[in-house]
């Protein structure tokens, strides 16, 4: 029971070997392990969290470059009917007038064509009103000064 | 049990003694080796195995054994932590070894009904058990080279980390201080305190191993039973963390 003796160096050897044996293959490593993974885990948070708040501002940077890409496509919008405006109204005044001067030009060709007519048909109905007296009065009328006098009968009953 | 032959108190005082089991032949010197020692071994070997099987492939996520390591682990380092302090690192594997072998050291008594020596030699035909005697599982700290030489080395402990820490002077220093009135009490602590850790534990350990010898001795069936939980396992574990207990609170003592 009180018997001191070799026993107590036999627990004192034994005690330190198991202390140095225990210590390497069960408290550091398995110490280590843990303070590595509590090490890591807290990392992955802060991480997690930084990269929450970097979408955050992401997010809120699309939002606010939506918001004025909408404003700017309204202004396009906006410029556009103008524009479109503009140019409907441009073409419409474009096609008036050419549609006027079209109208002008031929009215203009028409008066031409009339005019060129009612002289084919003076000449015709002088030759006809010559050969006619002539057949008449069995004489050739047919010279210059007859012509002459024909053209100013007919006119003068033209005009009346 | 053979009461017969030797008296209740001399069957008691056997039961205590330490035996001589077989002698260590070293370099000319018989170093004689007895049942406490032999039963540190097989606490020694238990722990070991057991450490490296429960400590392989850990894995970020802890499943099953893995749990129990870390939960056994944590609980010295958060124990070395809070009575310790910053230094805790160097002290908690060490309160964890002694822990450990306390708690089963004080309650290897529960596996007793592992048959004796007498029965493995009949069995097996080993001259080696028949060195052991029956019912040969008995608490090594029953006897006080064991309490002793763990006070001894925490007390050791004590006052090697105290120089590594604080360096020799300061280390010299702190006999004196706050008063050098105080240095022959500081001087006595390191012959108090391991006596007295050494002594609690004993004491305790032997109590509890005299008040079940005598029911064994004496009313063998039913009795032991719900007191062996009291003495054998409550009894084991609460020596066991006062013992480190007070042992971390010394360390902390010394380094602070």
């Amino acid at each position: 029971m009180f018997d001191f003796g070799p026993s107590f160096l036999w627990v004192i050897v034994n005690l330190l070997v198991l202390y140095f044996i225990l210590k390497i293959i069960l408290f550091k490593p398995v110490t280590e392990f843990m303070e590595n993974r509590s090490i890591s885990i807290e990392k992955d948070l802060e991480n997690a969290s930084k990269s929450k708040a970097e979408a955050e501002q992401l997010r809120q940077e699309r939002m606010q470059k939506l918001l004025s890409l909408e404003d700017e496509t309204e202004q396009i919008l906006r410029e556009a009917h103008l524009k479109a405006q503009k140019e409907y109204e441009e073409i419409i005044n474009a096609a008036y007038e050419r549609a006027e001067s079209l109208m002008a030009k031929a009215e203009e060709n028409i008066a031409a064509q009339r005019e060129e007519m009612y002289k084919n048909l003076r000449n015709e109905i002088v030759s006809l009103a010559l050969s006619s007296a002539s057949k008449v009065i069995e004489a050739n009328m047919d010279n210059k000064a007859n012509r002459a006098l024909v053209d100013k009968f007919i006119k003068e009953e033209g005009a009346a | 049990m053979d009461l017969g032959q030797l008296g209740l108190r001399e069957k008691l005082i056997e039961e205590l003694y330490a035996k001589e089991l077989f002698n260590i032949n070293l370099f000319g010197w018989k170093i004689p080796v007895a049942d406490t020692v032999v039963v540190m071994w097989i606490i020694m070997a238990f722990l070991i195995i057991t450490a490296f099987l429960l400590t392989r492939q850990m894995k970020p996520v802890p499943r099953g054994k893995q749990n129990l390591v870390e939960v056994i682990v944590g609980f010295f380092n958060s124990f070395s932590r809070d009575v310790v302090g910053h230094h805790w690192r160097v002290f908690a594997p060490y309160v964890g070894t002694v822990a450990l072998f306390l708690a089963f050291a004080n309650t290897i008594s529960l596996f007793n009904f592992i048959p004796g020596g007498d029965y493995l030699y009949k069995v097996t035909g080993l001259n080696f058990f028949q060195h052991i005697p029956d019912n040969f599982l008995k608490p090594p700290t029953r006897n006080i080279n064991i309490p002793a030489s763990l006070a001894v080395l925490t007390m050791g402990v004590c006052i090697f980390e105290g120089i590594a820490i604080k360096k020799p002077k300061n280390w010299l220093r702190s006999f004196f201080e706050p008063s050098p009135i105080v240095f022959p009490f500081k001087v006595f602590d390191y012959f108090i305190r391991p006596a007295s850790l050494t002594l609690r534990l004993f004491g305790n350990i032997l109590g509890a191993f005299i008040v079940m010898e005598l029911l064994y001795l004496t009313l063998p069936a039913l009795l032991p039973a719900p007191l062996s939980i009291y003495f054998d396992i409550f009894d084991g574990f609460l020596q066991a963390y006062i013992f480190v207990f007070l042992s971390l609170f010394y360390m902390a003592e010394a380094v602070e």
